[in-house]
This record gives C-alpha cells, sequence and structure tokens, in this order.
C-alpha cells in the first residue's frame, strides 16, 4: 500500500497530525489516505508506548522538590534538582504549587477550649490574723485557697458517705464581679490516672465533687473565657 | 518530683518526664491558637524524643497532638479535591512520610518547631502529589482508570521502580540515538511530554522552527520503532 497522493505532505506533517497540530489540508489528505493514516495511528501508538514508559522519570519526586525548596538537600543533589527545574515545566509548576501551599496559612482554628485563657492558680497563705470570716471553710484547717489574679478559689474537703473517700465543695469569686457571683461554668477534676469527672457550677459560684478518693489531682475551672487550673490538689491522705 | 501538671524548666526540660511535657505542649498549642505568646520548647523537646530517641509514646503524643494541624494541611491542599480516598487516609500518610523521613540524624537540620512543622506540611504535600502524578501517569488515549490501588496513592518503593525502568529505557535510548538533538527531541517529548512548539521555543538554536521538531521526531520515532532493544523492553 502506498500513499494515495505522493507528494501531498510531508513525511513530519504526520508526526504533527499525530499531536493534533496538523492544518486542514494535511488532515484532509490522511482522512482520505489509507496508508498515511496508518503510518499516523503507529506514531500515536509509538509516542504512547514511550511516554508511557519514560514519564517523568528523571524528575525529582514532590518531597525532593520539596526539602530543594527547605534548603534540605546535599550541594550535589541541591545543584542536580535546579538544573532539572530550568528544564522540567512539570516540575517547575509542581513548586509553583508547593510555594503557594506553604505560604497558606493551614493554622486549624481554635477549638472553644482552646480559646479560653488558662491561669494557673497559687496556694494563698492567708496572714494569721487576717479577718477573712465569710470565705466557706475559713474555719476549717483542712480548706484550701487559691488565687488567680481577682480570682479566689476554695476548696473544702468534708466527710463522704463513702468510707476512706471526701466531697470536695468548691466555691469560686472574682472580686471584680460588681455582684460577687460569678458566671456559672464547668469544675473538671481529673485524677492521676487521667480519669476525669465534671460537675457544673452555679450561679453563685458553688460546685462540688462527691465520693473523691485520696490521692493528688488536677482541679480545672472553666467560668466565662477564662479556665483557672490547680495543677496539684491533695485530697486526703 | 514533679506532679501531674507541673510545668518543666527550660533547663531540666530534658529529663522531664513525658507527661510534663506533653502537658506544657498542650498548654502552648492552646495559647499559640489563640493567638497568645508561647514558648515552643516543651513541643520541640517532645518532637525530639519522638525522633531521636524513636521514643513510642512521645511520637504517639506528636501524632495526636498534630493531626488537627495535619487535617487542615491536608484540606486545603489543591490535589485534595482529586485524591480519591479520604481525609484520615492522608493524614495518617503525612505521619508514615514523615517518620520515615527524619531520621534522627536529620534532626539537627531542624532549629525549632516551626521548622519541623514546615517539613511536615511537606510531607502531607508530597504524599498527595505523589498520588496525583501517579493518577496522571496513566494514558489517556487508553482510556484506563487507574486500578484502585494505584489511586490510592503509589508507595514510595513504586515510585522507585518506576523510575529506575524509565532510566534503563533510557540508556538504551541514548544509545539508539547518538544525535544530539534527536536525544533532546526525545527526552522533552517522551519523559516531559513537551508540545512540538514548547521544544522549539525552549531551543531555539537546535530547532529553529516547530516544523524542526517534526522532522526530528520522526527520525527518532522511526530509529526507535526499528530497534529490536526497544521493542523488547516496550513489550
Amino acid at each position: 500500500m502506498s500513499c494515495s497522493g505522493p507528494g501531498a505532505i510531508a513525511p513530519e506533517d504526520l508526526v504533527a497530525f499525530a499531536e493534533g497540530e496538523a492544518d486542514q489540508a494535511i488532515a484532509a489528505h490522511v482522512a482520505r489516505c489509507p496508508q498515511c493514516a496508518a503510518e499516523a495511528r503507529q506514531y500515536v501508538q509509538a509516542q504512547g508506548r514511550l511516554r508511557g514508559a519514560l514519564r517523568r522519570f528523571d524528575c525529582p519526586s514532590p518531597h525532593t522538590i520539596g526539602e530543594y525548596e527547605l534548603g534540605l538537600l546535599a550541594d550535589a543533589e541541591r545543584v542536580r534538582v535546579a538544573q532539572h527545574l530550568l528544564e522540567c515545566p512539570l516540575c517547575t509548576d509542581e513548586l509553583r504549587t508547593l510555594r503557594q501551599f506553604l505560604a497558606t496559612d493551614t493554622t486549624p482554628q481554635p477549638s472553644p477550649l482552646d480559646r479560653l485563657r488558662r491561669v494557673v492558680a497559687t496556694l494563698w497563705e492567708p496572714p494569721r490574723q487576717a479577718a477573712y470570716a465569710g470565705l466557706r471553710g475559713a474555719e476549717d484547717a483542712a480548706a484550701r485557697v487559691y488565687r488567680a489574679g481577682s480570682t479566689t478559689l476554695t476548696i473544702s474537703p468534708t466527710p463522704s458517705g463513702r468510707r476512706g473517700q471526701v466531697a470536695l465543695v468548691g466555691l469560686i469569686w472574682d472580686e471584680g464581679e460588681s455582684t460577687g457571683a460569678p458566671t456559672p461554668g464547668e469544675a473538671q477534676l481529673i485524677a492521676p490516672t487521667g480519669a476525669t469527672r465534671s460537675v457544673p457550677i452555679d450561679e453563685l459560684g458553688n460546685f462540688s465533687f462527691d465520693e473523691v478518693a485520696p490521692g493528688v489531682y488536677r482541679l480545672e475551672v472553666q467560668r466565662a473565657d477564662q479556665m483557672i487550673v490547680i495543677e496539684d490538689l491533695p485530697v486526703g491522705g | 518530683m514533679l506532679g501531674l501538671g507541673a510545668r518543666a524548666s527550660g533547663m531540666d526540660q530534658a529529663r522531664a518526664p513525658l507527661n510534663v511535657l506533653a502537658t506544657d505542649c498542650r498548654e502552648a498549642t492552646a495559647r499559640f491558637l489563640r493567638g497568645d505568646p508561647t514558648d515552643d520548647t516543651p513541643c520541640f523537646e517532645v518532637m525530639r524524643r519522638a525522633i531521636c530517641e524513636r521514643d513510642q509514646e512521645a511520637w504517639e503524643f506528636v501524632v495526636a497532638q498534630y493531626r488537627p494541624i495535619v487535617l487542615a494541611c491536608v484540606r486545603q491542599h489543591p490535589a485534595f479535591g482529586m485524591a480519591r480516598e479520604e481525609e484520615a487516609y492522608w493524614v495518617n500518610r503525612t505521619f508514615e512520610r514523615f517518620w520515615s523521613a527524619v531520621k534522627p540524624e536529620r534532626f539537627s537540620q531542624f532549629q525549632n518547631l516551626p521548622a519541623l512543622l514546615k517539613y511536615l506540611k511537606l510531607c502531607a504535600h508530597s504524599v498527595l502529589l505523589d498520588a496525583l502524578r501517579s493518577q496522571r501517569a496513566n494514558p489517556a488515549e487508553t482510556g484506563v482508570k487507574a486500578p484502585e490501588s494505584d489511586s490510592a496513592g503509589p508507595t514510595v518503593e513504586a515510585l522507585a521502580v518506576g523510575r529506575l525502568a524509565g532510566h534503563e529505557l533510557w540508556e538504551v535510548i541514548k544509545q539508539e540515538l547518538p544525535d544530539e538533538s534527536e536525544r533532546l527531541a526525545a527526552y522533552l517529548s517522551f519523559a516531559l511530554e513537551m508540545k512540538p512548539a514548547e521544544v522549539a521555543r525552549r531551543h531555539p538554536d537546535r530547532y529553529p522552527t516547530v516544523a524542526d521538531v517534526y522532522r526530528v521526531k520522526r527520525n527518532v520515532i522511526e530509529r526507535l520503532r526499528r530497534s529490536p532493544r526497544i521493542q523488547e523492553f516496550l513489550r
């Protein structure tokens, strides 16, 4: 089989046709010439197979390109990647994508818990002769008073119905509050094992934990936009 | 003895129990997310233990602590929309990549926590791009969809094997194409999938017009089609 119109097109025109870049005259000839159409198909097939086998064989991995961008490659590798980037539009495109991605702020939004301002309370030792009548548990030697800025937190152990355990009664108030009554919140008692118990804080600032075993606990009291933390709260013992 | 929740000072962080560092790190991260001033050193120390000492507990904390950040990265990556796996898959792959890439001997390359987190972000990028490259490697003209195992993302080993086979074929092709212009046209056309007009634009000294590229490519294809070694390789 030979070309139906010898000289109508140049041999390389079939490559242009295989690339989808041939003009109308070439396309029209290929459409009516079985020999040229078969040859064009062979170019398409050969190119497809070669591309399938060779596609980006020499391109550095996206991770290597990333290490190049972060300046983490050894000198020889860095030079090789830089030279490759001069020639390869595919890798250059990936590098552009990486740069845009690294520049994007991907910081997750803080959770409601994360937004709370955490303050560690410190144990307050009041002067012996100070008149702090009205402070719940003041007359109780086991009561502990903590301060965190303008906030006072008292924790008083009381007998529990269960042997060997105590109930913890707490009161929190802020001197900055006009009525002296804080907003409701939540108190969490975290055991050394990680076990956590939560109780509500009423509008007067009261809260309590029943049947607490002896140990050293972490207490977190959440109110408004603040979380007050007592890191080592001894109970019983 | 440091109690539950006690803070480790800067001087003794290397000796602080992991649970203390973990607490400090959580609080530091919360402050960071609120936009408050914070100290990175507890988190950096936990990272150091996980990477340099291969402390499994420390590593588990790192994964739990930074999972939300990696998840945010994955969701915001432009390739995520084209990926066929769910976000949890890519988060796990990211941490796998980070663990295998950051060996103890490399840790000194990272001076602080932001540098480590930037590298973690790079890992999210690279696992997604690996999968995207693999998906795009399936030739459109065959109409073949990538099998499910490939669509999930190639392993590092699979990628390496593919490149090795390509390197071997290229060595054979170079022997069949002694002419430098033919080699260059073959490389740009087949390895980089460059269109003839782009080849001519980048190398006008070798190919003054696009017709010159067509001519050279025809010679290349004819020569390679006639080569028994090339045909054997492509079979």
